[in-house]
């Protein structure tokens, strides 16, 4: 199971996954492998505790470390708001929050973790926020990637998503921005920085409602080296709490950030910010200007909202929202009118007359349809599903895929199964003898030169004795053999993997006693012209060589030259007596057949 | 399969391993113990002078050793602050060009990198877990800054260096008077050693640059159809042992520095991993097998206790990253339990500052109980609190305002071998007065070696010996070894006496051992029976099962099928697919995959054929017995003869004039055979 989420805009039982899709008994542990979850936002790790603590899954979950340490806090953080605020009964309880991250197993980045004998899976970098992977899972010979949310562009603090072209069978894509191609992240930052700048030169307070951790980490970076670069000394504040602990976060696990922090850490760490303080509740009374980083998000409770409270009725005051509000949230209310004054229900009991300015800036990193099209590209999968994402959008992005990469492109609907037919080769395990005999005739008849090319295809060069400190005797190439011809014998037993063996291998394993059939014929020669003129070895190799196959080589025999040879049939002329002798064994019979044809056709011989 | 041994011993590890023609270099480390050939630059100037000079006045009639010479108790020093370092055996003889990787175990194990990438042709590529690139630049940068600070010094001797030091005539005379060599190959060593220039810091920078980092359990896939994959090794951090696999019980394992102590930092070894090799390369044991690490730690902590008691200093030489995580914690908490928590340790190093942020940042590679301090989140080491405390600080380098308290204190300081660094200063300032200690704690380097040349005049510090080796030791090792159960056991010789033949009890199996020497070539024949390879839809659907009968066991399914196809190699993988013959039956000329024809007896004997032969209008036989040969003539009707040997009811031979009557005689006998399988 690839995440395990929680939907924010609902608040009864739809918020969580419909789980008796999997079982309908609740087997869940026995339907389902292993759990794993992408990063730690509740979208996407919301439903676990409620999922291995109410449901009763027991298998193993697993997840990045760092989205194992931060995960807890924010599912702690959400039940508080839920049970504590907002009265829910039938929640999960800090225990069971506690008793769930016990139960996760921590995977690195492109580490191979076997979960059991079949399935293996694989974390790769996704960018997004700290500690987000994707995950590619395989069984056997098909395999799927899960990307999670990613973030193709490298932001303040994070790197880019990045995957080998490991060209899985299904490639599992996100798609919140699948019809964006997002204006350059620079032009948003920039526009950010100059409305905090106007605001705090004309006296305003800022008020930026932020969560704790994500997206504010790389706000903070930003807004702290403009000050640095601006010198401005207007003061900064976090709100205190949860937000240092998220800092510290960071400051823990900077190897998940991007190449610039984690090269300058040791002489400065990123996330020790010179600017910003901690912010302290008589503050908000405090005169002049100044800057606020505050949660929740959204400003339905907590110390956003008792901020915003004091500061929205001033139209020098301004709120930026940097992200997505629910509905019914203060901070959805205020985004749906950001033109002007309006008055906004607080709660039943209080409505505030908002004066202040009021702006949403997307810096949530999801990769746009450009990205998405780069990551189909960068892994080469053979099918792609969308899902987190608007039907009609993930539509239209379907059928640039299917236009653009020839493969087939799926966006189903909640609740429905799509099949895919995963056309595999079938394994065998090839005689390592057979590979090697049949590679060295072919190079052979390939006149050597590809004999050392062949041999790197093998499992153990033909090794002759060496001298001793003789480091050098090969120079290697490297470009392997296009194709080769391959005959051998195919066995399929019980409980064996498919076999393919040499002849005589063959009959060892089978018991069977191979017979060697070998045939001598002596044909005789008829007479005519051009017989007896020009009927001489070299002519029957010139002509035969002619008639043969490519990669069959005639040769003549170095004892006795009145002898050709190909494979184990000889040839031999013996104008004395006029009779052309054939010999070979039964395996070559096609080739002699052939031959023989040849002979036919150039009237040297009578075949009866 | 082969191994060649180019490290000079264990310490400067460096094997290559050519397996299914690809060429792997394991580990590329430095004989750093060789720079205890030269005397402590500390020295040079004013204690040995006299004795120098007298020395040379009295091997004035022999004059065998030059000026750059001096002796002291029998060991030659060379009075040089120009050092050279001894790299990796052979590098004349290797053609890097060819090598296609290099696989590096830990930090320890990769000094002599950028004498490889940045001075050979070498143009493969290099794979080391991230905190051994990040940990081994810093150690590489901070040997190159000792170095370069030490051969600035003024020194009477650095002219002529060059010329001198090169000769390996010279090189012999050391080695000779200075080791007890019984290398059945130390003539060859000889003629392959180099002593060499340190590197520089472009060259540690672009060198480092080539490392590809991965992490444990990371697997990286070879297109010759095997995987290589580091696993944990709990020696150091992000140390590890490689794994060579493939999906067909071919299995290597390089066993490097490994740790099976509980108690320290790093994550635990993966041992689970390494199990049932065919073949195991054990090298780097600990170096002092007969101590015990933990009883060395425990009097390591009571006499720096009784030191500062007494109001000493205690001076550590130390590698700047290593047991020293293990140290400071340890020390700090001993410290505070005797009540001893306002005695300060120092930690001078140019690069400590940075070992310890690393250390706190990769607590994926660290024990379970430092990762879950990560999650808390505390920074997994306790450094910080420690600093905070006061009780620890990190000192850059020794400079004029470095100003320890005039109480007890403790210094950890680079560099062990007590011939570059800082440590040299401090061994000057402390080494007058018996209320202080020197720690010797590093293992690689000989007690004897390190202080002889201190001998003008003598310590007056207390001097001990505690040299701390976490690796595995003889008998883990031979623990080990029936774990794991290899099939062939490579060592490096100095081990052979200690290092058992076994018969794992699991598995049965005899594991062979051989001892590997520097400069040696070993050829183990690793029989592999079968590749992986696929057969694809155009040939699988050709295929036509034929069930014989199992001559063992009548109810087992067995199908057989002859296969013709072409093998092709398409993204690392075999496939056999259908040959243009297939599909193209008329157009002979572009097929090269004339099918075979194999035949297996199935009821054919000499009295079936006659049989048959009469039944089918052959009715003038001849037949003769000559030895093992049966003989049948055929006398046909115009008196031609075809003849049918048949030897052993294997070998069958006809001989006759007519195509159509083999044809015929053929088809009598293939009756009484499989055949036609395809
Ligand atoms: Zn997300």
């Amino acid at each position: 199971m690839f995440d395990c989420g929680m939907h924010m805009g609902y608040n009864d039982e739809r918020r969580f996954p419909d789980f008796s899709y999997i079982s309908k008994t609740k087997q869940f542990t026995k339907v389902i492998d292993c759990v794993i979850i992408t990063h730690f936002h509740l979208d996407h790790c919301g439903a676990l505790p409620y999922f291995t603590e109410m449901c009763g899954y027991d298998g193993p979950i697993y997840m990045t470390l760092p989205t194992k340490a931060i995960c807890p806090i924010l599912l702690e953080d959400y039940r508080k708001i839920m049970v504590e605020r907002k009265g829910e009964s039938n929640f999960f309880t800090p225990q069971m929050i506690k008793d769930c991250m016990k139960k996760v197993i921590p995977v690195g980045l492109h580490q191979t973790v076997k979960v059991d004998e079949e399935l293996s899976i694989k974390a790769y970098y996704a960018g997004h926020v700290l500690g987000a992977a994707m995950f590619y899972a395989k069984v056997g010979d098909e395999s799927v990637v899960y990307t999670g949310d990613y973030n193709m562009t490298p932001d303040r603090h994070l790197g880019s998503a990045w995957i080998d072209q490991i060209k899985p069978d299904l490639l599992i894509t996100e798609t919140t921005y699948a019809t964006t191609i997002r204006d350059s992240k620079r032009g948003r930052e920039r526009d950010f920085l100059k409305r905090v700048h106007e605001c705090v030169e004309k006296g305003g307070k800022v008020l930026i409602p932020v969560f704790a951790l994500g997206r504010v980490q790389e706000l903070c970076i930003l807004i702290d080296s403009y000050w640095e670069q601006m010198n401005l000394s207007v003061p900064i504040y976090f709100s205190a709490g949860l937000a240092e602990k998220a800092n510290f976060y960071y400051k823990l696990f900077i190897n998940w950030t991007n190449q610039k922090i984690k090269q300058t850490f040791v002489q400065r760490n990123m996330f020790d910010f010179k600017h910003i303080k901690p912010f302290q509740s008589h503050l908000v009374d405090a005169p002049g200007p100044m800057v606020l980083f505050a949660t929740p998000g959204m400003l339905h409770a907590g110390a956003s909202l008792e901020v915003f409270k004091k500061w929205a009725p001033s139209e020098l005051n301004m709120v930026i929202i940097p992200g997505y509000c629910v509905v019914g949230t203060v901070g959805n209310k205020l985004l749906s009118n950001t033109s002007g004054p309006q008055m906004v229900e607080i709660d039943k009991k209080t409505t505030l007359e908002v004066k202040c300015k009021v702006h949403n800036l997307s810096f949530s990193a999801h990769a746009d349809a450009k990205g998405i099209m780069q990551l189909i590209k960068m892994s080469s999968p053979k099918n792609v599903l969308l899902v987190h994402g608007e039907r009609e959008k993930m539509g239209f992005l379907s059928q640039k895929i299917i236009k653009d990469f020839s493969i087939p492109c799926y966006y189903p609907a909640n609740g429905t199964t799509v099949n895919f037919n995963t056309q595999k080769p079938i394994p065998i395990d090839i005689s390592t003898k057979l590979l090697k005999r049949q590679l060295v005739e072919y190079s052979e008849s390939q006149e050597q030169k590809l004999l050392k090319q062949s041999q790197n295809l093998i499992s153990e060069g033909q090794e002759t004795e060496e001298e001793l400190f003789n480091f050098n005797q090969s120079k290697k190439l490297n470009s392997p053999v296009v194709s080769i011809p391959m005959q051998g014998i195919m066995i399929q037993r019980e409980n064996h993997h498919l076999k393919l063996l040499d002849f005589d291998e063959a009959s060892k394993e089978l018991l069977l006693k191979e017979i060697n059939l070998d045939y001598n014929l002596n044909l005789e020669i008829i007479n005519n012209t051009v017989n007896n003129n020009n009927l001489s070895i070299e002519y029957l190799q010139k002509e035969l060589q002619k008639q043969l196959p490519i990669g069959f080589m005639i040769t003549r025999n170095s004892q006795d030259q009145t002898i050709l040879s190909i494979k184990s049939i000889q040839i031999q002329l013996n104008t004395a007596n006029n009779i052309l002798k054939l010999q070979w064994s039964h395996k070559d019979d096609n080739l002699s057949k052939i031959l023989i044809q040849c002979l036919k056709s150039l009237s040297i011989v009578d075949v009866k | 399969m082969k191994l060649s041994c180019l490290g000079l011993s264990p310490q400067s590890s460096c094997y290559l391993l050519e397996y299914k023609n690809v060429k792997i270099l394991l580990d590329c480390g430095m004989e750093i113990s060789s720079i205890l050939n030269y005397l402590p630059y500390s020295l040079k100037t004013n204690q040995f002078k006299n004795n120098n000079q007298q020395q040379q006045h009295n091997n004035d009639s022999k004059k065998e050793i030059p000026v750059i010479f001096k002796e002291i108790n029998n060991n030659l020093y060379i009075d040089s602050n120009d050092i050279r370092y001894s790299t990796i055996l052979g590098e004349n003889l290797v053609d890097f060009e060819t090598i296609d990787y290099i696989l590096i175990s830990n930090y320890q194990n990769i000094y002599s990198l950028p004498f490889i990438t940045e001075y050979t042709k070498f143009k493969g590529r290099i794979y080391a877990t991230e905190p051994t690139v990040q940990i081994g630049k810093l150690l590489l940068d901070e040997l190159y800054q000792m170095n370069i600070k030490q051969s600035r010094l003024k020194n009477y001797n650095n002219n002529n260096n060059n010329n001198i030091l090169q000769s390996s005539e010279i090189l012999e005379k050391l080695y000779n008077h200075n080791m007890n060599n019984n290398n059945e190959n130390f003539d060859e060593i000889l003629k392959f050693s180099k002593w060499k220039e340190l590197y520089n810091r472009l060259d540690i920078e672009k060198s480092f640059e080539k490392i590809i980092s991965v992490r444990f359990s990371e697997i990286i896939t070879v297109v010759q159809g095997f995987k290589m994959v580091p696993t944990s090794s709990g020696f150091t951090l992000g140390s590890c042992n490689w794994l060579i696999d493939n999906e067909h019980g071919d299995k290597i394992v390089y066993l490097s520095d490994s740790s099976l102590a509980l108690s320290r930092y790093p994550l635990p070894m993966d041992i689970e991993s390494l199990e049932n090799p065919q073949l195991l390369i054990m090298t780097k044991l600990n170096y002092h097998p007969q101590l015990q690490p933990d009883e060395k730690l425990n009097e390591l902590c009571s006499q720096i206790g009784l030191t500062c008691q007494q109001g000493g200093t205690s001076l550590i030489p130390v590698n700047s990253c290593g047991i020293v995580l293990d140290l400071f914690e340890h020390i700090a908490e001993y410290l505070t339990r005797l009540g001893l928590f306002q005695v300060p340790i120092y930690f001078i190093s140019p690069v400590g500052k940075s070992v310890l942020a690393y250390a706190d940042l990769y607590s994926e590679w660290l024990n379970k109980t430092k990762q879950e301090r990560s999650q808390m989140p505390e920074p997994p080491f306790l450094h910080q609190d420690i600093i905070r405390r006061g009780q620890f600080q990190l000192i850059h380098q020794i400079h004029s305002n470095f100003q320890p308290t005039d109480g007890p204190s403790i210094q950890f300081v680079g560099h062990p071998s007590l011939r570059l660094g800082d440590v040299l200063q401090l061994l000057s300032k402390y080494s007058d007065q018996s209320k202080n200690s020197l720690f010797l704690i590093e293992p690689e380097f000989d007690n004897n070696r390190l202080l002889s040349p201190f001998q003008n005049p003598p310590l007056q510090c207390r001097i001990h010996y505690l040299p701390i080796d976490p690796r595995i030791n003889f008998s883990d090792a031979n623990l080990l070894i029936s774990k794991l159960s290899p099939k062939n056991l490579i060592i490096p010789i100095n081990y052979k006496n200690y290092i058992k033949n076994h018969i794992n009890e699991n598995s049965n199996i005899l594991t062979t051992i051989t001892p590997i020497q520097s400069m040696e070539i070993i050829k183990i024949s690793i029989k592999q029976k079968f590749d992986r390879a696929h057969l694809d839809k155009s040939i699988a659907k050709y295929i036509k099962l034929n069930r014989i009968e199992n001559k063992l066991n009548s109810i087992e399914n067995i199908n057989i099928c002859e296969i013709n196809g072409q093998l092709s190699l398409k993204d690392n993988q075999f496939i056999i697919s259908s040959s243009n013959y297939n599909n193209n039956n008329n157009n002979q000329n572009n097929n090269n995959n004339i099918k075979l024809n194999y035949i297996f007896n199935n009821n054919f004997s000499i009295e079936n054929l006659i049989e048959s032969l009469e039944l089918n209008g052959f009715k003038n036989l001849q037949i003769s017995n000559n030895n093992n040969y049966l003989i049948i003539k055929i006398i046909h009707d115009n008196e031609e003869i075809s003849i049918i040997t048949i030897y052993n009811n294997e070998n069958i031979k006809i001989e006759t004039s007519k195509e159509t009557i083999r044809n015929q005689l053929t088809n009598l006998i293939l009756k009484f055979c499989i055949h036609n399988l395809s």
